[in-house]
């Protein structure tokens, strides 16, 4: 019982970092219709940036700002120089799908050459291990799941109770009406990923903390998860998809005790594969999933 | 009808989807409480004519005023702020949200007032006062359709456009439909509508517009077009 | 340097045959398949544990076998073709679009992890090696000759593959593949197997991706995940996407363009010391920029998909490559017809057409019928009893019942949400029943998938026009007549001429004369996309009349229609009575139904209320209080 609980423990960890990722990817894919492939790469620039603070200012929490606030400028950047072209354009969720595989090539390849191939890691002392309840966490570790819940809140009330919200739910139910009740749909759009940006930066940071190290290629990997527990918990549905990412960041966890860590990701898509092919509308909603239907 | 300045006023729009233009020197206008309607054959680019007043497609040529200010090339998203509702035809209603959610998203520019607007178009449409917490993925065609409009009217336009209300409903529905927009033309409002059903459009219209290839061809009130032979051959047909 | 060209062009010719492969899956059947790459890996694996002999420990990997190259090839390309098939079966059942990429995406990666995590299958991360000059020693080559016997080799399979592709471009198999690219509900409608047909496509895909693995193989004469990185992906895909999907002379150029790119594009770069990753990484950079460049730009490629254009009968002038469709009434032009002039007006006022030569070739047509006659009274051709159908807690369609009597027009009217729509889906297979039965002809049809059911001879249309977009008018046409022996893709590989592969003469010219009555010929060679609605429905009307149903339901056919293609899409209905189709129209148009329609079936609320000819249901209360409201028709 008491392996279970330390699991479960390592398990709420991952899926603190999950859950702000997959939810920073939700929202990228509910403003613009478009599945973010570069959406790692969001990841690994905040990792590398608040590796740079970190290093220029010793302050892990300087650090930890500098990563968000690079994800957000990369995510807009993203957004104003190929996303939005393409869907003003009216291109279609395949071609924009295609294009953002070439954005994450090359971004990766960028980081490459700024910080070469090799790992990096961080310097920030993590703490270490202590009793909170039935498990056992670093303050490190501790920090991560109060400032994951702390940004999911602020989220829920963005996204639930400001007029920025509403807007954000009406383009991604019908853009064009949206546009006609007078919503700025690329402006909102901006907005979002601008905001994705922000909260996948600094899931990138702390994903390279708990990690130990990372290099350009680390972002990608994780979105991999990344993808499993948003389409679990349902595209386009921020809260269903924190629910998801809480879920598979467990099971992973647990799995991981099972398979070797280098299969996670194996299995991670196993998940995702099965997810799909029972329920592609997420695993909280009962559609049928007939070619037709 | 005594005003002075047409509510909308349309002079020499051209517009296309890139290609040759769909319109061509298109002029028209429409007043305050009446009914304007645009008829003429599949393909003479009436849908498209609404598009480019709503501001969903960017004219080439042509300018476009409302109350007598000018609006041209302006996004849809702010002549909303300008007066004009535009209701298109397929996919006019939010699905996922409820009716009074979809009334409170229609009202997004409005600065207050959504409250009591609301009301006011429950007194309209009373159907919609009845499930007004049912999503609206739920409703029937004609319900959606009664929905479609009063959102368009949440802004309280100077103009309201409407592309093909009727199409899909049944005749029962289509006759509810043109009391409402008959209504809604008493309040005031400048109605700016297409519809296949010639015949019954040129019945309810104070003025109409026949468009053909894109261009003005002729123009008079309802009923004196009703009355013109070529008009009825060719566009009201036998089967309407 | 010609060391370097040989090498070259040897590369080109492999990646030619895994960019035609991939071209099958993605250009023609139309799914972005991610996991195309894997089943090249597998290929080059396969090849190398076939021919290597046995492991040297601490090396380990499977089979271990020392097999003649040739025959580890082909044993390569079946196990790609195997592995498609397990992929296929899972991916292609359900899934479309992006989820069908991310799954396949996941496949790959599993693939791929295996290959590097699992030791005992390739040895992990080593690798397999040691596929020295396969073939070369049985012929006695030295190292020089050898390079140019392989570059011969490789060339001459992808030739061999050209020629394959070609045939497969100008066959029914490959018209009837792309139709599902363009519209899987028509497709299914006039009879195609989707399933079946895209599977067959995926596995020979994936088949060439295995044959291009185990040259690949031999060209390095080795393989790892490392050779198996995400860059070799990106090149191949964007060598199919620049070159032009569908095209298989533009997939060969986008590879060509491609490889050009990849070796020269950095070449004048001075190299910075002390950083090593500088170059390949700007040369990836490079290519992923092409790769969203071309998608923003010109996402049909550099040669794009062509279309397939008919030779008409002289004084015949195609209006040239891609040009917008005349529009107006142009199209509407009458002809006189010599047998059934049924016509009750003639036309006034049309511009006139500028003709561009022979007003069109004679019709033959069989003579007409004469419409009374009709089928002995109390035949029906459709029987439907106690259809249920619900979606979540709503009945859209309630212990629906009624017959459509065999050789006349039946109506199906009512009000929205009366679950007309519905039922048309439940009979013609695009939605299950949950309870219920369905009698075409005495034969019981619920259950069924669409596809069977239309082969039986039971045709819908759709509330919106389904025509195919990307192909052309004549071949939407053709397309109608499912035809099964043709279609077979060994058929398609040893037909010859263009014409004769996806067609025969007769057919052509019963196309053609279709087309020819309804106004269409002119337009045959565009693009059924470019078409305006109302041509568009009679597109739609000409292949009905090209499969010659024995039943066909029209669903809201006069939906945007205009008073003069009215009467085309009236005369068109007569037309298929007289020919032996019997017809069911779901429409809200009721002067329409009451001047075709015999027979008349009125649902409201999942069920029928009234059934009988027009004018009864005029009389009836409770038609009238569910639908009609107040009749201000004269």
């Amino acid at each position: 019982m008491h392996e279970v609980l330390l699991t479960l423990g390592f398990g709420l960890v991952t899926a603190a970092i999950l859950s702000l990722s997959a939810v920073a990817f939700t929202l990228e894919y509910a403003v613009t219709n478009v599945a973010n492939l570069s959406h790692g790469e969001i990841l690994t620039i905040g990792a590398y940036a608040a590796y740079l603070v970190h290093r220029l200012t010793g302050s892990a929490l300087l650090a930890a700002l500098g990563a968000a606030v690079a994800g957000g400028i990369v995510a807009l950047a993203m957004h104003t120089a190929v996303i939005d072209p393409f869907v003003r354009r009216g291109f279609g969720t395949m071609p924009t799908f295609i294009a953002t595989l070439g954005m994450s090539f090359v971004i990766q390849n960028v980081l490459v050459i700024i910080f070469g191939a090799a790992n990096v890691a961080y310097t920030i002392p993590q703490g270490a291990p202590h009793q909170v309840g039935p498990f056992l966490w670093t303050s490190a570790e501790e920090e991560i799941i109060i400032s994951a819940l702390g940004i999911t809140a602020v989220l829920y009330v963005i996204i639930t109770h400001t007029k920025f919200g509403k807007a954000l739910r009406a383009v991604f139910q019908n853009r064009d009406l949206a546009r006609v009740t007078g919503i700025n749909a690329r402006l909102v759009g901006a907005a979002t990923w601008f905001l994705a940006g922000l909260v996948a930066g600094y899931a990138g940071f702390i994903l390279a903390e708990s990690v130990g190290t990372f290099n350009p290629y680390f972002g990608f990997s994780f979105f991999l998860i990344t993808l499993t527990a948003a389409v679990a918990g349902g595209l386009g549905k921020p809260f269903s998809t924190m629910a998801g990412a809480l879920i598979v960041g467990i099971v992973l966890e647990f799995a991981g005790g099972y398979i070797s860590a280098s299969y996670e990701i194996a299995f991670a898509f196993a998940i995702l594969a099965a997810i799909i092919l029972v329920r592609p509308r997420g695993l909280f909603t009962n559609a049928r999933r007939t070619v037709f239907e | 009808m005594s005003n002075e300045v047409a509510a909308l006023s349309i002079q020499g729009l051209t517009a296309g989807y890139g290609g040759p233009p769909i319109i061509d020197q298109v002029t028209l206008t429409a007043r305050r409480g009446a009914i304007t309607a645009i008829v003429g054959p599949n393909g003479a680019g009436k849908s498209t004519l609404l598009k480019a007043v709503a501001g969903l497609i960017r004219p080439t040529a042509g300018r476009v005023f409302v109350e007598g200010k000018e609006v041209t090339n302006q996004p849809v998203e702010t002549l909303v702020r300008r007066g004009i509702a535009y209701v298109p035809q397929v996919e006019n209603i939010f699905p996922d949200l409820t009716i009074r959610e979809n009334l409170d998203m229609g009202g997004y520019v409005r600065k207050s007032g959504v409250r009591e607007r609301i009301e006011q178009l429950f007194l309209l449409f009373p159907d919609l006062r009845v499930s007004a917490y049912r999503r609206a993925s739920t409703l029937s065609g004609g319900q959606r359709t009664m929905l479609a409009l009063a959102r368009g009217l949440m802004v309280d336009p100077a103009v309201l456009i409407l592309d093909e209300p009727s199409s899909g409903l049944s005749p029962r529905f289509q006759g509810l439909i043109w009391e409402r927009i008959e209504q809604i033309r008493s309040t005031n409002v400048a109605v700016l509508i297409v519809e296949q059903n010639t015949r019954e459009t040129l019945r309810h219209a104070q003025w109409a517009y026949v468009l053909v290839l894109g261009q003005n061809r002729l123009e008079g009130s309802g009923q004196d077009l009703l009355e013109n032979d070529e008009v009825v051959d060719l566009y009201v047909g036998r089967l309407s | 340097m010609i060391q370097y060209l040989v090498s070259i062009l040897t590369e080109g010719a492999i990646f030619g045959i895994m960019a035609l492969g991939l071209n099958v899956i993605w250009g023609w059947s139309g799914d972005f398949d991610l996991a195309y790459y894997g089943y090249v890996a597998l290929g080059a694996y396969m090849t190398l544990v076939l021919t290597i002999g046995q492991a040297t420990p601490p090396a380990q990997y499977i089979l271990g076998l020392q097999l003649p190259y040739l025959v580890a090839l082909l044993c390569a390309v079946a196990s790609s073709a195997l592995m498609g098939l397990i992929v296929g079966l899972i991916a292609l059942q359900h899934l479309r679009g992006i989820y069908f990429s991310i799954v396949t995406l996941g496949a790959v990666y599993v693939l791929y992890v295996m290959a590097g995590q699992y030791v005992p299958l390739f040895d992990g991360y080593n690798g397999l090696s040691g596929l020295f000059n396969p073939m070369g020693d049985a012929l006695g080559l030295d190292y020089q000759s050898y390079q140019y016997f392989f570059l011969g080799f490789c060339a001459f399979i992808f030739i061999l593959v050209f020629i394959f592709m070609a045939q497969v471009s100008g066959s029914r198999f490959g018209l009837a593949l792309r139709s599902l690219r363009e519209d899987e509900r028509a497709a299914a409608a006039f009879g195609r197997d989707i399933y079946r047909l895209k599977l067959k496509a995926y596995v020979l895909g994936a088949a060439f991706g295995g044959l291009a693995g185990g040259l690949f193989a031999a060209y390095l004469s080795a393989f790892n995940p490392s050779a198996w990185s995400p860059i070799e992906a990106i090149v191949l895909y964007s060598a199919v996407l620049v070159g032009g999907r569908g095209n298989i002379k533009g997939v060969v150029l986008g590879v060509a363009v491609m490889i050009v790119l990849v070796q020269e594009s950095t070449r004048f770069l001075p190299g910075v010391p002390g950083y090593p990753n500088i170059v390949p990484a700007l040369r990836e950079i490079v290519i992923g920029a092409v790769l969203v460049l071309f998608l923003r730009f010109r996402p049909r490629g550099l040669l794009p998909e062509r279309r397939y254009i008919d030779r008409l009968p002289k004084g015949y002038v195609d209006p040239g490559v891609d040009t917008p469709p005349p529009r107006g009434f142009g199209i509407f032009e009458r002809r006189s017809r010599p047998a059934r002039d049924r016509d009750r007006r003639s036309p006034r006022a049309f511009p006139p057409l500028p003709a561009p030569g022979a007003a069109g070739a004679p019709v033959h047509r069989p003579p007409a019928q004469d419409r009374s006659v009709v089928s002995t009274p109390g035949q029906a051709v459709l029987v439907v009893e106690g259809l249920h159908k619900r979606f979540g807690g709503v009945a859209a369609v309630n212990g629906c019942s009624f017959r459509a009597p065999k050789g006349q027009v039946t109506g199906l009217i009512g009000p929205n949400g009366a679950g007309k729509s519905t039922a048309v889906d439940l009979i013609s297979g695009f939605k299950l029943p949950d309870a219920g039965t369905i009698f075409f002809e005495g034969v019981a049809i619920q259950g069924l998938p669409p596809h069977r059911i239309s082969r039986l001879g039971l045709i819908r249309t759709f509330q919106t026009p389904r025509e195919w977009p990307g192909l052309t008018v004549l071949e939407n046409v053709l397309l109608a007549r499912w035809d099964p022996e043709r279609e077979a893709l060994w058929r398609g590989l040893i037909e010859h001429g263009r014409a004769q592969h996806f067609t025969s003469e007769s057919e052509l010219n019963g196309a053609r004369e279709i087309l020819a009555e309804l106004g269409l010929d002119k337009l045959s060679n565009e693009r059924a996309g470019n078409l305006s609605g109302g041509q568009k429905r009679l597109v739609e009307f000409a292949r009905i009349r090209m499969a010659e149903p024995r039943l066909v339901i029209l669903d809201e056919p006069m939906g945007g229609v205009n008073p003069v293609l009215g009467e085309r899409i009236v005369a068109a209905i007569e037309g298929f009575i007289a020919s032996g189709t019997s017809v069911i129209i779901v429409e809200h148009n009721l002067p329409f139904i009451e001047r075709v329609a015999q027979h008349v079936i009125v649902m409201s609320q999942g069920s029928v209320i009234a059934a009988g000819p027009f004018e009864s249901l005029r009389s009836n209360q409770s038609v009238i209080d569910a639908y009609l409201g107040e009749v201000s028709h004269e």
